[in-house]
């Protein structure tokens, strides 16, 4: 019965050229678009003889329209359209021979079942002055002299259709066939190489099922295109019903591969707008086949033999983005530090205020796990409904981080913007310094620091104890600078008889405490026992002359040969103008290496400070890059320590220790100094 | 023939051309400028001029700015910071170790 059909559209086929009825024309046309194109994909199969009678007889028939499309003249298509053209010519010749298989009717009968499918996509804009155009076109068919009168009826906005060459989108899969447009071959699309029209042909496959205009023929055999079913298809599942694959049943293999292409194209512009395109067409796109478009784009990204034009973009894509995941999560992230994030992130969830990150063996705070918990916020204690007044409390969290038995050797700059932190406990860890930035933990009231490599202790803590709430702190044991060992410039607290003139190490030092000449509350307070040597440091923050470098307890100090200048040397003055960068902490090593060199240490260092969110000069106050001076205190605060809570009695044993301090000047000195 | 050292300004001069006269205290405070200005033996100090071949006129003007600034401050206590646009720091961090400021 499809059979019959075809043939019988062939023979419909002849009438055209010879009636100058133009409907005839344009609906036979349509047939024969139709038609060849399912002798297009017939090629393969192994009905050869049928199809290549059928195609031979249509290449006979259509080499008036390929003459016809040559006559459009468009300089991309003519290469084709000639070869077309005189393919046709030679199976014009042959039309006769029905069963033969020649390789050259089929060959015309392929090109000029391109150009027809295209003529057939085409309609999809449902253009007007396409159509007009296509008139135009029949007119200039040079076999056809009689209706060249109808040259008259060429308008100028013709004229601009054929000549511009606009590549005009491509259909709208189905639903626009219409047959009074089927002979639209001479269009814009003509331009397409041969190549893109093989592409657009399989539109055309899928084109078979039409949406808006009723079957011509009561043989038709596609259902859904009567318009009584315009409805009932629509309405079903908010797609259409659509065939896929060729009339005689064989299945288009990857109809829908094309999708993404015709999605970019989608948007240009036809030029003309025609209501009916914009309710019935537009608005159908999106729900059309939306939950098969994500499937058929994965479907394509996974198969590799299948190479659309964007699917190796999405293929980078997905592999860039697996990379990135994979290079976040697994390969330095160790177990000890997701367990640690795990407990922060629950801790955060529950709204627990004390985080307990003991024996998980971190070498390394991880940069995030801390910053988290500045938000960190207590839930409401209240669980049933009798409310009492004692239920009002503070939301504010009693903060304590735990980090005992780690092997930390370095802190976190994390670690001391959670300004609300109470507790903060590291004991039996690695640390060979504290940073001074623990300045800004001024919420601490306790903190242990007990079990460390720790040789000094910060003055900044100092201020903590003497300013701030800390009142709780554990430090020893510790490694730290023993006052008998170390070289003392001045002793603070010389109870009775010792004055400055020894040096501490002649005589036993004065390590007891004397409450006479102490004002009141001295026994509470941390006491000034000793200073040491001041090390003056040069421009770069090396130390200088003949000072040992960077060995405490220092020697002999080297006091600065030029008189005292507290004016901040050009470095200094630079480095604080590029410590206040914007873009200093995203700064990397790498980058910084590409510096001079003799300036690589000193943007280390500003960077260090920035990151630190600045060092100000423990005796001026000023923020500073380098240190100019440093020098160790001596200080005693054994009442808070290991939360003792009672004074110092007189002539009890003091226990200084080491604090280690900075200024940013060579002027910026011990004052009793 | 007087003897140019013993004027009490000398002159900067930039890789672009640009002359700045500073007092010859300021001058010193570098010693990489002190050395060669306060001697005879060099050209520069016969001249009175020295040339930075290494900056632009720019620099050597934050330069100047920076030497007479320090002159001006010398024995003060609390001294106000100098302004440094952000652009040039990097540049004057450069002077700053050629200079050995």
């Amino acid at each position: 019965m499809k059979f019959t059909t075809v043939i019988a559209s062939l023979c419909l086929v002849a009438a055209p050229f010879v009636a100058a009825e133009e409907t005839t024309t344009s609906t036979a046309t349509t047939t024969i678009t139709k038609t060849l194109v399912r002798v297009n994909s017939v090629t393969p199969t192994p009905s050869s003889s049928v199809s290549s009678g059928v195609s031979s007889s249509a290449g006979s028939s259509a080499s008036n329209l390929t003459t016809m499309s040559v006559s459009t003249s468009t300089p991309l298509s003519r290469a084709t359209s000639t070869t077309a053209a005189a393919a046709a010519a030679t199976s014009t010749g042959a039309a006769a021979n029905i069963g033969a298989g020649m390789p050259a009717a089929l060959a015309a009968a392929g090109y000029i079942v391109v150009m027809l499918s295209i003529a057939g996509l085409h309609n999809a804009s449902r253009n007007p002055s396409t159509r007009t155009s296509h008139k135009t076109v029949f007119e200039y068919k040079p076999n056809e002299p009689g209706r060249q009168s109808q040259e008259a009826r060429l308008n100028p906005r013709t004229e601009i259709a054929m000549d511009s060459e606009i590549p005009l989108p491509p259909p709208r899969r189905i639903r626009h066939r219409s047959p009074a447009n089927a002979n639209a071959s001479a269009t814009g699309i003509a331009v397409s190489s041969f190549q893109r029209a093989r592409r657009l042909s399989r539109f055309d496959d899928r084109s078979s099922q039409p949406s808006s205009d009723p079957a011509l023929f009561s043989s038709d055999d596609i259902p859904a295109s009567g318009l009584e079913n315009y409805h009932a298809t629509v309405s079903g599942a908010g797609r259409k019903r659509r065939y896929r694959g060729t009339w005689w049943g064989e299945q288009v293999l990857d109809p829908k591969r094309k999708r993404a292409e015709f999605k970019d194209k989608r948007n240009v512009d036809s030029g003309v707008w025609m209501g009916s395109d914009e309710s019935g067409a537009e608005s159908l796109l999106p729900s059309e086949d939306g939950s098969a478009w994500g499937e058929d784009l994965r479907k394509s990204v996974l198969d590799p033999r299948k190479s659309g034009s964007s699917t190796p973009f999405i293929v980078e894509a997905e592999n860039m983005a697996t990379q990135n995941r994979v290079v976040f999560k697994s390969p330095e992230e160790s177990d000890a530090h997701r367990f640690a994030r795990q407990v922060v992130g629950d801790c955060l969830d529950k709204g627990q205020e004390s985080i307990d990150l003991g024996d998980f063996h971190m070498e390394t705070i991880p940069s995030g796990l801390l910053r988290p918990l500045q938000h960190l916020t207590k839930l409401p204690s209240v669980k049933e409904a009798p409310v009492s007044e004692n239920v009002f409390t503070s939301l504010q969290p009693f903060l304590s981080i735990y980090l005992p038995n780690n092997s930390l050797s370095a802190l976190h700059n994390d670690l001391f913007e959670l300004t609300n932190l109470k507790v903060l406990s590291l004991r039996n860890n690695k640390l060979t310094e504290i940073p001074s930035t623990i300045r800004r933990l001024t919420a601490l009231e306790v903190l242990n620091l007990s079990v460390n490599q720790l040789t000094y202790l910060p003055w900044e803590l100092l201020n903590l104890i003497q300013q701030g709430e800390l009142k709780h702190l554990t430090v020893r044991p510790n490694p730290f600078l023993r006052i008998e060992k170390a070289q003392i410039a001045k002793w603070h607290n010389t109870p009775t008889n010792q004055k400055e003139t020894e040096n501490g190490e002649a005589s036993s030092p004065p390590l007891h405490f004397d409450d006479q000449e102490s004002p009141l509350g001295a026994g509470w307070s941390p006491l000034h026992i000793a200073t040491g040597p001041i090390t003056y440091m040069n421009m770069e923050g090396n130390p200088m002359g003949d000072s040992p470098p960077r060995t405490r307890p220092t020697l002999t100090p080297s006091g600065p040969e030029s008189p005292v200048n507290d004016t901040p040397s050009l470095r200094e003055v630079a480095l604080r103008a590029v410590s206040k960068l914007p873009y200093l902490e995203q700064t990397t090593d790498e980058e910084l290496a590409e510096y001079p060199a003799m300036i690589v240490p000193l943007l280390r260092r500003a960077r260090e400070v920035r990151a630190a969110g600045g060092q100000p000069c423990s005796v001026c106050h000023r923020e500073y890059v380098i240190p100019r001076t440093e020098w160790m205190e001596w200080w005693d605060f054994t009442p808070c320590e290991n939360g003792m809570k009672m004074p110092r009695c007189p002539g009890e044993m003091l226990r200084p220790l080491p604090f280690r301090r900075f200024g940013c000047s060579l002027s910026c000195v011990p004052r009793s100094c | 023939m007087a003897q140019p050292t013993d004027s009490e300004f000398v002159t900067i001069v930039s890789d672009d051309g640009f002359e700045f006269i500073i007092p010859r205290s300021t001058a010193y405070v570098s010693e990489t400028l002190r050395i060669p200005l306060s001697s005879t033996n060099f050209p520069e100090g016969r001249d009175g001029k020295f040339v930075l071949k290494d900056f632009s006129g720019v620099i050597v003007e934050k330069i100047c700015e920076y030497l007479c600034y320090n002159e001006k401050h010398k024995d003060q206590v609390n001294v106000p910071d100098m302004d440094i646009p952000p652009e040039l720091c990097l540049e004057l961090l450069m002077a700053a170790d050629f200079l050995n400021t």
